[in-house]
């Protein structure tokens, strides 16, 4: 029975959602679309966390890990429970409509991809981030960007290859792993 | 000191996964990929990250919603009257009996309130759970929140490391409403979950086990009207 917290009693509660909710917040907005429901299900996760706190084990992973594993878990059941499922984040019809064909789970775990891809941008630097607006989002020429940023186009191009490489560094700390993918 | 080959192609191969060189360069940097296996790495580490990037919405990219205070301290509220409910669980020591020949499925639902502390929030309905098999015993405590519907079940004598699934059973429709899933461990089980289907559309409560077969169920009655 889950009743021991020894290790996550109510300060701990506390530090992890001082530490964690934002992020969580986001995530369950940017899959529920639905702020309110969103706020339900961090609560509901933290609650959880505390109850189960003894099953949580550092040595296994971070905590940060484990609450996102409990959060997604609750983001299913409300999502399943009121039909809710995430629209497509492209507005490509192609795309739109290749994302509205799957599985609710497998919208969901599209959303989550999409909300740490969002989150890594947001945590990218705003050089790193601009370039990959401007070149691949808004499908600027890199000439064009480079005579905006007064910076050579070599640069520009060295710039989007730092960003994804420090892309790839922040989904992996958020959990992402494309070898288990 | 010359350059050497990686310093001029690797960074180019951020454009290049994601398409952006021009013909020349990019059968450049094919070549080079051909005979350089540190760069064919990179390459092969940034083509997932450009793989992903359709996914994401870049007018999301804003400040993320920021948790409330209030947020907190429902959180804590919840805790407070958890540790509450298990305090006066411990002390009723009691479960519905059930679990008796499946034939005799009386369905025993008690409606009641139960003696409550000061200060503490009321309790909601305990509907005892009728077991399919001997040997299991369950109880679910029924809570009407403004949003949501919110079950407390405590329960044992299901098989160790089997997942089960928790629903509702809708009133007029009967159609089954899942609230989620737990791993059934040894001895007393206390599970938490909430279903935004209203109070007043709950008809029974159920948990099933993997193959779908009901494991245990219980009616909830009608709402009282106030």
């Amino acid at each position: 029975m889950g009743s021991a917290r020894s290790d996550l009693d109510e300060s701990g509660i506390r530090a992890a959602y001082s530490a964690h909710a934002g992020e969580m917040l986001g995530f369950a907005v940017r899959s529920l679309n639905d702020r309110g429901l969103a706020e339900e299900a961090v609560q509901e996760t933290f609650v959880r966390a505390w109850r189960f706190g003894d099953r949580f084990d550092p040595q296994l992973g971070s905590l940060r890990g484990w609450l996102f594993a409990i959060l997604r878990h609750v983001v299913i059941d409300l999502a399943r429970a009121r039909a809710i499922w995430p629209e497509p984040a492209s507005d490509d019809a192609i795309q739109g409509a290749a994302e509205r064909s799957l599985s609710p789970e497998d919208r969901l775990e599209q959303a989550l991809l999409a909300w740490q891809i969002e989150e890594g941008l947001r945590r990218i630097g705003e050089d790193h981030r601009r370039v990959v607006l401007e070149t691949y989002f808004r499908r600027r020429p890199y000439a064009e960007v480079a005579a905006e940023l007064g910076i050579p186009e070599g640069t520009v191009k060295s710039r989007v290859y730092y960003a994804l490489r420090a892309l790839r560094l922040a989904l992996e700390e958020m959990g992402w792993d494309d070898r288990s993918s | 000191m010359t350059a050497r080959p990686d310093d001029h192609v690797r960074p180019l191969l951020g454009a290049f996964v994601l398409g952006h060189l021009d013909p020349d360069q990019e059968a450049a940097v094919r070549a080079h990929l051909d005979g350089c296996a540190v760069c064919r790495e990179e390459a092969r580490e940034l083509a997932p990250v450009a793989a992903l990037l359709p996914l994401a919405d870049p007018e999301r990219l804003g400040a993320p919603p920021e948790p409330s205070r209030e947020m907190l301290d429902q959180v804590l509220s919840r805790i407070e009257w958890e540790r509450g409910s298990r305090r006066r669980a411990r002390r009723r020591s009691v479960i519905g009996r059930v679990g008796a020949a499946a034939a005799v499925l009386a369905l025993i639902v008690v409606v009641g309130q139960m003696a409550l502390e000061p200060s503490e929030p009321p309790q909601g309905e305990v509907v005892a759970l009728t077991a399919a098999r001997p040997g299991v015993l369950g109880e679910a405590v029924i809570h009407e929140d403004p949003r949501s519907t919110w079950v407390e079940i405590t329960t044992s004598g299901l098989s160790t490391g089997e997942t089960y699934a928790v629903w509702f059973e809708e009133a007029g429709t009967g159609e089954r409403s899942p609230l989620g899933t737990f791993v059934g461990v040894e001895g007393d089980l206390y599970i938490s979950l909430y279903s935004p289907l209203p109070r007043d559309m709950v008809a029974s409560i159920g948990v099933s086990g993997r193959d779908g077969s009901t494991v245990m169920e219980g009616r909830v009655p009608l709402p009282v009207p106030s």
